[in-house]
C-alpha cells in the first residue's frame, strides 16, 4: 500500500445503492482506497463484485435519480460525491477518464474515430477542429496505430478490436488526464492483443504519470501491472495491499480462490483447479454475516460468527505487512497455516 | 332505368344514382309526407306553357347554392347523360326539344312541355311523323343561336360512341338496324344525316317513324336532343367541355372532385318556361359521401346553410336526424320510383287463387323489417310507384292491421287444394338471403313450402328473363323509364311481349284481354289523357289475375339546407333546383 | 451505389411487371364485366353492351388487351380501333377510364398531389411529433410527461381514422367552424388554401400515428441510452445536449427512418380511409371506386404508380440507411 500523503484519488467509506423494481440493491457496501499519481490500482473481483459499480461511481455516470451515493470520493481534493452534473461532468475527461471493456460498443458506430476524438478534445479544450484534429492524430500515433492520419477518418467497425482498444485508449488520453479507470481493458481481446495492450497502458502511464485504477477479474493481470490490489467481494473489499504483499501472502479464502483459477501460473497443468464453487451473492439479498460464507470452505472450521457477523477490515498482526488488511474472520495463524499448506501447495507461483 | 337488384349487385353505381325517384305530389319542403296523392300530368301539345316561368312567391337573387354529392356526374356530355343526378341538375346548363315544368306545389300538375321547342310536339297522323318548332331567342352560351342543325347534331351524336351510356329508345325507334351493320354510328363517320330526322329550316325539325311513336315527347325530354354546336364537339372531352344552353354555365370543372356552374349571360328567361335564374352559382362538391353529407346537413353550417344533399341518409343515422324535430323540417322524404316484386310465375302456378292466397300470406311487416325497416322502405301495393303520374291507389289483398298479412283469407282461398313446393328464385345477396327466409315462413303459415334457389347476381337477369325457367317465384324490381304508366305496365304485363330471352315479364303474365287494353292505352296519342287508364287497368290485373305480389317501394330521405328557398323532391327524387333560390 | 441502384431499379421494374400481370390475371379471372355496369342505374341493352365491349377492346383475349396495354405505356395507342370515335391514347398511355374516357395519366395527375399533400404533410407531422414525444418520455422515463404521453399514445394508437377524423370534423369543422373544411387547393394555386384545406386530415393523422411513433421511439431511445457507447460520451465530459441529440438520437432513429419510410411509401400509394373520411379524391378512394366498377385501367395505373413509390421507398431507406449507419455498405448486402 502507498504511503503518500496527498493520494490524487481517495475514497472513503463509498456506499452505493440502487432502488430497482425488485428492491434495493447494495452495490457498493463501504469501500475506502486510495490512488496516487504514477501508481496503479488493480481492483480485482468476479461480476458482481461491486468493481466496476465503484469505477463508473468514481466517474459520476451512474443515474442520479436511481442511485444513492454515500461517503465521500475526492479526486484531487474535490468530493464528486454530491457534485452537480454540469460541475462534475468538467471533470469527467479532463482530470478523469475511462476505457471501456468493449471498445467496439463503448465506440460510437456512427461516427469517425476521429471525430469522436476530436469531440473529446474540444470539450474540454477552445480549440478549432484543425488543432483538435492534429492532438487526435498526434494521439493515434502515440498508442501505436500505425498511418493515423488515414485511420483518422475511419470508423470503428473499419479497426481491429486491438486497434479498437488503442483508439479508445488514445480518445480517454487525449486531455492528459491524471486519472485513468481502465474496465477490464483487455477482457474483449484476443489474448495476444491483451499483453500489447497492458503494455501500452504502462508505458502511457509512465509518461503521463496518472494515477490507473485497473478493473479486472484477473489477478495474473493485476500482479503484472498494479502496485496495490483491492480485492472486492460482494460490494465490500475483502482484501487490500499492495501487489506483492497480496501475492506473496494473500489473506483471504477469496483471494486464494481467484489465484487458484488462473490457469497460466499453475506449475502443473493437471493438478486440480481449486475453483470457488458457487454464484457470487445476490446484491438485493446479501447474506448475512461475512458476505463470503456460503461459499468459504473454510467457514466452517470455525463454527464461529461467519454467518453472524461482518468481519472487519484489520491489519495483519502476526507479520509485518503494513497496509495489508484482510476481511475474515478465521484466526490470522489459521489462515497462513491453511495458505502454506493448502493452496501455495498446489502450485500457485509467487 | 331498370332492374335496381342487378345494379345494386354489380357495386358500380353511386349511392345517389340508386336513388332515382319520381315524385310529383310528393314535395317535401315541408315535412315527411309518404302517401302520393293522385296524379294529374299534362303534355302541352299544344303549346299553351311560355317562357318566363313564373316568378317563385318571396325568392330572391344572388347567393351559391352548394350540392353535396358522393361522387361527379358520371357524365355532363347531354348525349350520354342517363342517370337521375344528371337529368335533375344537368337541365341548369342544358335545355332539350322538350322538358317537364315542376313546382313542388301540392295538387299542381307535372306538365311536360316544349323547352326549346315551342310545345311537346305535333303530331298529325297519330305518331308516326312528329314536327318541332324552335322557339325565339334561344342561344349558346358564346351567343350564337342554337338551330335546329345544332339539336340534330346533338341527336346525330347521340347514335356515336359518346352517346352509348345515354337512353337508347329515340335512336332504336328512328333507326331498324341501329347497333348493327349498316346502321347509323354518329357524326364521327362523317355523315351527319340521322335517319328519320330532318331539318326543313333552322327553326324546324321533323321525326319521322316506321310505327306510331308516342313517347317521342318524352324521349326529347332527356338531354339527347340536347343542341351541340358540331364545331365544338370534342367527342370524349365533350363531357367536361360541353357548351351550355341553360340558365348557367361551366366556371369550373375538376373531374371527380368539383364543378362550379354560374349564370349564363345569353340565356334567355323569356325563352324558357322551365327554368329560373336566381341563384348565382351552383358549387357541386362531388367527394362527398352520404355519411358526411348527412354530418353537414344536420350541422348546416356556414355555406352548408345553402347546401342540399343528393345521397339518403344512412339508414343508421335516420333515427339520430328524426330525433330532431328541428332538424326534420329540413327532411325530405318520398317513395321514389323504384318498386320491389315478387312474381309469380304464371305459367306454372296457373290457379288464381293460389296466387291470389299468397298475396294474402305475405308477412309485409317481417319483410320490411329485413330489408332495413320502415325507414328506408314503404310497404307497397300496387305494381305503379306512387311517383308515376299512372299510379292509382289501392289494395287488392289488405292485410289485417298488425301489416302481418290476412292468413284466414289465405286458408280460405286454398281450401280443398293442394299446392306443390314452390321453388323462388332470387340473385345471391345477403338481403336476399333474409328476404328468402322471411318469404319461406310467410307461406309456411299458409302449409306453402318455397325452396329457395340463389342464383349469382351477375347473372341472375339473364337466367330469370328466360322464357320457362323453372321458378314458380321470382324477385325483381322496376323503376321506370319516363312518367308513364307505359314505362311500367307497358313493359312488365303486357304478355305480347314475352321472347324466348331478354323479358321483363317475369310473371310470364300473358291476358288477351290485358294485352289489347294495353295496345289500346299505348297508342293513346294523349299521353297526360292516357294515365288513368293505366292505374285501372293495373287494379283489374290485381284483383283478377294476381300475377305478383308488390314488396316494398323504394324510399328517399335527405336533408336540404334551412337557406334554400323553392326545393322539393323532384320526379328524379332529388331536391330540384331549376327555379330555387338562396333565402 | 451505381450499381446498387441500377440493381434495385431492374428489381423493381421486374416486381412492376409481374403486378401488373397478377392485376390483370385477376380482373379477367373475376367475373367483373365493365361493360354491363355502365349504363346507369339500368341494365345496358344488348347493343349498348356490345358497342362498349368492342369499343374498349374488352372482346379481345386477355394477353392481347395486356400486349397492346402494354405497348401504350412506350409507344401510345389508339382506344376504340376502327371506331370513327376512336380516342388517341399517347405515350405514355396508361389507358382510358372506362366510364368516362378520361386518360389515366390524368386521372393520377389529379389524384396523385392530394395524396401527396395528405401523407407527407401528415408524415412531417406525425414522425416529429411522435419522435420528438417518443424521445422525451424516454428521456424523462418514469416521470408524469412520460406516463400521460404514453398513456395518450397508446388511447390514440388504438383509435382508428376514421373514428378520430369523424369525430374531429363533427366538433371543429361542422358544428363550430373553428377548422376549415377539409378540401384539396394546389399549393401552387394558394399555399395558404392548401394548409388550410389539409389541416384537419394532418391533425388527424398526426394523432393517430405519432402515438405509434412515440412508442416506437421511446422503446428505441430507451434501448440506446443504455448503450455503451452512450456512457463513453457521458466518460468524456460532454453536456446533456450532445449526448441526447448527437449520440443517443442519431442512433434510435435508424429503425424508426426504415419504418417512417416505409409507411410513407406504402401511403403514397393512396390512403382510402384517410380520403374518404376527409371527403378527398385522392389515388386511394379513386382506387377503391375503380374496383367497384371494374374500371380496370384506372386500378392497374394506380396500383402500379403505389408499387413503385413502395419500390423507390425501399431504395431510398436503404440510401438513407447507409448515411445514417456507416457500417450499411449498398450494394454488397442487396439491401434489407
Amino acid at each position: 500500500m502507498s504511503t503518500a500523503n496527498n493520494p490524487y484519488l481517495q475514497v472513503s467509506n463509498l456506499r452505493v445503492k440502487f432502488e430497482t423494481h425488485d428492491g434495493t440493491v447494495k452495490a457498493v457496501d463501504g469501500v475506502t482506497f486510495s490512488v496516487e499519481k504514477g501508481k496503479t490500482l488493480g481492483i480485482v473481483g468476479e461480476s458482481g463484485s461491486g468493481k466496476s459499480v465503484t469505477s463508473l461511481a468514481i466517474m459520476g455516470l451512474h443515474n442520479p435519480k436511481s442511485t444513492l451515493l454515500q461517503g465521500e470520493i475526492l479526486v484531487d481534493g474535490r468530493n464528486v460525491v454530491g457534485m452537480p452534473d454540469d460541475k462534475l461532468r468538467l471533470l469527467r475527461g479532463r482530470d478523469m477518464a475511462m476505457i471501456f471493456q468493449d471498445p467496439l460498443t463503448a465506440l460510437h458506430p456512427f461516427y469517425t474515430i476521429g471525430r469522436q476524438l476530436v469531440e473529446a478534445y474540444r470539450v474540454h479544450h477552445k480549440v478549432t477542429k484543425a488543432v483538435a484534429k492534429k492532438r487526435a492524430i498526434e494521439m493515434l500515433d502515440r498508442v501505436g496505430i500505425p498511418q493515423p492520419q488515414r485511420r483518422f477518418g475511419q470508423y470503428p467497425h473499419e479497426f481491429s478490436g486491438g486497434m479498437r482498444q488503442r483508439a479508445m485508449i488514445a480518445m480517454s488520453l487525449i486531455n492528459d488526464p491524471n486519472l485513468l479507470i481502465a474496465d477490464e481493458p483487455t477482457t474483449a481481446l484476443d489474448v495476444t492483443v491483451q499483453a500489447q495492450i497492458l503494455d501500452l497502458l504502462n508505458d502511457l502511464q509512465r509518461e503521463f504519470h496518472s494515477a490507473v485504477i485497473l478493473i479486472t477479474h484477473d489477478l495474473g493481470v493485476v500482479s503484472q501491472v498494479a502496485d496495490d490490489v483491492l480485492v472486492m467481494y460482494g460490494g465490500r473489499v475483502a482484501e487490500y495491499g499492495t501487489a506483492q504483499q497480496v501475492m506473496k501472502l494473500p489473506q483471504h479464502p477469496y483471494t486464494w480462490g481467484l489465484l487458484a483459477s488462473m490457469p497460466s501460473l499453475r506449475g502443473d497443468p493437471e493438478a486440480d483447479l481449486l475453483p470457488i464453487k458457487g454464484n457470487p451473492p445476490s446484491l438485493l439479498n446479501v447474506p448475512p454475516g461475512c458476505v463470503f460464507h456460503p461459499r468459504c470452505r473454510y467457514a466452517m472450521l470455525k463454527g464461529g460468527p461467519c454467518d453472524r457477523e461482518v468481519p472487519e477490515l484489520l491489519q495483519l498482526r502476526t507479520v509485518d505487512e503494513p497496509g495489508h488488511t484482510v476481511a475474515c474472520h478465521l484466526p490470522e495463524r489459521q489462515r497462513i497455516e491453511t495458505y502454506q499448506e493448502e493452496i501455495s501447495s498446489v502450485g500457485v507461483a509467487q | 332505368m331498370r332492374k335496381t337488384v342487378k345494379a345494386l349487385a354489380l357495386g358500380a353505381i353511386a349511392t345517389s344514382l340508386v336513388l332515382t325517384a319520381a315524385c310529383s305530389a310528393n314535395k317535401g319542403t315541408d315535412q315527411e309526407k309518404d302517401t302520393a296523392k293522385e296524379q294529374n300530368f299534362i303534355v302541352d301539345y299544344k303549346g299553351d306553357v311560355k317562357g318566363p316561368r313564373a316568378e317563385v312567391a318571396g325568392a330572391k337573387t344572388g347567393g351559391t347554392i352548394t350540392i353535396l354529392k358522393a361522387a361527379c356526374f358520371e357524365h355532363l356530355d347531354p348525349q350520354q347523360i342517363y342517370v337521375s343526378d344528371a337529368l335533375s341538375y344537368g337541365p341548369l346548363v342544358h335545355r332539350s326539344l322538350t322538358g317537364y315544368v315542376e313546382t313542388g306545389v301540392e295538387g299542381e300538375p307535372m306538365k311536360l312541355v316544349g323547352d326549346l321547342a315551342t310545345n311537346a310536339g305535333t303530331t298529325t297522323d297519330n305518331g308516326k311523323t312528329w314536327t318541332y318548332t324552335l322557339r325565339d331567342n334561344i342561344k349558346f352560351e358564346d351567343g350564337t343561336a342554337i338551330t335546329s342543325k345544332d339539336v340534330a347534331y346533338g341527336i346525330a351524336r347521340s347514335f356515336g360512341q359518346f352517346g352509348v351510356q345515354g337512353p337508347q329508345f329515340l335512336q332504336a325507334a328512328l333507326d331498324a338496324k341501329f347497333g348493327a351493320e349498316g346502321g347509323y354510328a354518329g357524326p364521327s363517320t362523317g355523315d351527319l344525316k340521322v335517319p328519320g330526322v330532318t331539318t326543313p329550316d333552322d327553326k324546324t325539325i321533323k321525326f319521322e317513324f316506321a310505327t306510331p311513336q308516342v313517347a317521342l315527347p318524352y324521349w326529347l325530354a332527356f338531354p339527347t336532343s340536347t343542341p351541340v354546336p358540331a364545331a365544338k364537339d370534342t367527342k370524349e372531352k365533350y363531357d367536361f367541355e360541353f357548351v351550355s344552353s341553360g340558365p348557367y354555365k361551366r366556371a369550373e370543372l375538376v373531374p371527380d372532385t368539383r364543378i362550379v356552374f354560374e349564370k349564363n349571360p345569353a340565356w334567355d328567361p323569356n325563352s324558357d318556361p322551365i327554368r329560373k335564374q336566381y341563384v348565382d352559382k351552383f358549387v357541386f362538391d362531388c367527394t362527398t359521401d352520404a355519411k358526411t353529407q348527412t354530418d353537414r346537413m344536420s350541422a348546416a353550417n356556414g355555406p352548408d346553410a345553402a347546401a342540399i344533399m343528393t345521397g339518403n341518409v344512412p339508414p343508421d343515422q335516420i333515427p339520430v336526424v328524426k330525433g330532431n324535430a328541428e332538424l326534420m323540417k329540413r327532411v325530405g322524404s318520398a317513395p321514389n320510383q323504384y318498386v320491389y316484386y315478387l312474381n309469380i310465375n304464371t305459367t306454372r302456378v296457373t290457379d288464381v287463387d293460389v296466387r291470389r292466397a299468397l298475396n294474402y300470406a305475405f308477412d309485409r311487416d317481417a319483410y320490411l323489417k329485413a330489408v332495413g325497416g320502415y325507414d328506408i322502405a314503404n310497404p307497397a301495393s300496387t305494381i305503379t310507384s306512387p311517383v308515376n303520374p299512372a299510379y292509382l291507389e289501392f289494395d287488392a289483398y289488405p292485410s289485417k292491421s298488425d301489416n302481418h298479412g290476412d292468413i284466414d283469407k289465405a286458408m280460405k282461398l286454398l281450401e280443398g287444394k293442394t299446392v306443390p313446393t314452390l321453388t323462388l328464385c332470387t340473385a345471391n345477396t345477403a338481403v336476399n338471403q333474409k328476404v328468402a327466409a322471411v318469404l319461406q315462413e310467410s307461406f309456411k303459415r299458409a302449409n306453402i313450402t318455397v325452396t329457395p334457389k340463389f342464383i349469382p347476381s351477375g347473372d341472375y337477369y339473364t337466367t330469370v328473363g328466360r322464357k320457362g325457367i323453372d321458378c314458380d317465384l321470382i324477385t325483381s324490381a322496376w323503376g321506370q323509364d319516363w312518367a308513364d304508366g307505359q314505362s311500367v305496365l307497358g313493359v312488365l304485363m303486357d304478355g305480347a311481349q314475352i321472347k324466348a330471352e331478354g323479358n321483363n315479364n317475369y310473371s310470364y303474365f300473358n291476358d288477351a284481354a290485358v294485352v289489347a287494353k294495353l295496345k289500346e292505352l299505348r297508342e293513346m296519342a294523349d299521353r297526360g289523357a292516357a294515365q288513368k287508364g293505366y292505374g285501372e287497368l293495373e287494379k283489374q290485373i290485381m284483383e283478377q289475375h294476381a300475377p305478383l305480389i308488390p314488396l316494398r317501394y323504394g324510399r328517399t330521405f335527405g336533408i336540404y339546407g334551412p337557406n334554400v328557398g323553392n326545393t322539393f323532391l323532384n320526379q328524379f327524387s332529388q331536391f330540384d333546383l331549376l327555379a330555387a333560390y338562396v333565402k | 451505389m451505381f450499381r446498387f441502384l441500377i440493381k434495385r431499379v431492374l428489381l423493381g421494374v421486374s416486381t412492376l411487371f409481374a403486378i401488373s400481370v397478377t392485376v390483370f390475371a385477376l380482373f379477367f379471372m373475376g367475373p367483373a364485366d365493365p361493360a354491363a355496369s355502365m349504363c346507369g342505374t339500368k341494365q345496358c341493352t344488348p347493343v349498348q353492351h356490345e358497342r362498349i365491349t368492342t369499343f374498349l377492346e374488352l372482346d379481345r383475349p386477355p394477353h392481347e388487351q395486356y400486349a397492346s396495354y402494354m405497348r401504350g405505356i412506350f409507344v401510345g395507342r389508339t382506344i376504340g380501333g376502327d371506331s370513327p370515335d376512336a380516342i388517341e391514347c399517347p405515350a405514355p398511355c396508361l389507358g382510358i377510364n372506362f366510364r368516362t374516357y378520361e386518360q389515366v395519366s390524368t386521372v393520377i395527375g389529379r389524384t396523385m398531389p392530394i395524396t401527396f399533400s395528405i401523407v407527407l404533410g401528415g408524415a412531417v407531422l406525425y414522425v416529429l411529433i411522435g419522435t420528438g414525444l417518443g424521445m422525451l418520455s424516454a428521456i424523462k422515463r418514469g416521470s408524469i410527461f412520460d406516463r400521460i404521453a404514453s398513456g395518450t399514445a397508446l388511447t390514440f394508437a388504438s383509435t382508428q381514422i376514421f373514428f378520430i377524423g369523424s369525430v374531429l370534423l363533427l366538433v371543429f369543422v361542422y358544428q363550430t367552424d373553428l377548422l376549415p373544411l377539409p378540401k384539396y387547393v394546389p399549393f401552387t394555386e394558394s399555399p395558404l388554401g392548401w394548409l388550410g384545406g389539409m389541416i384537419v386530415p394532418w391533425i388527424a393523422l398526426g394523432l393517430i400515428n405519432s402515438a405509434q411513433y412515440a412508442r416506437l421511439s421511446r422503446a428505441q431511445m430507451i434501448e440506446t441510452l443504455s448503450e455503451d457507447f452512450v456512457r463513453t460520451a457521458r466518460a468524456k465530459g460532454l453536456a446533456i445536449a450532445p449526448i441526447y441529440f448527437r449520440h443517443a438520437l442519431r442512433a434510435a432513429v435508424t429503425p424508426i427512418v426504415t419504418i417512417a419510410g416505409l409507411d410513407i411509401g406504402g401511403q403514397l400509394g393512396g390512403v382510402a380511409i384517410t380520403e374518404t373520411t376527409f371527403s378527398l379524391n385522392g389515388m386511394g378512394r379513386t382506387a377503391v371506386r375503380a374496383i367497384d366498377e371494374a374500371n380496370l385501367p384506372v386500378v392497374m395505373g394506380i396500383v402500379l404508380f403505389s408499387a413503385m413509390f413502395l419500390v423507390l421507398s425501399t431504395i431510398i431507406v436503404d440510401i438513407l440507411y447507409s448515411v445514417i449507419d456507416p457500417r450499411v455498405k449498398l450494394g454488397t448486402s442487396g439491401g434489407h
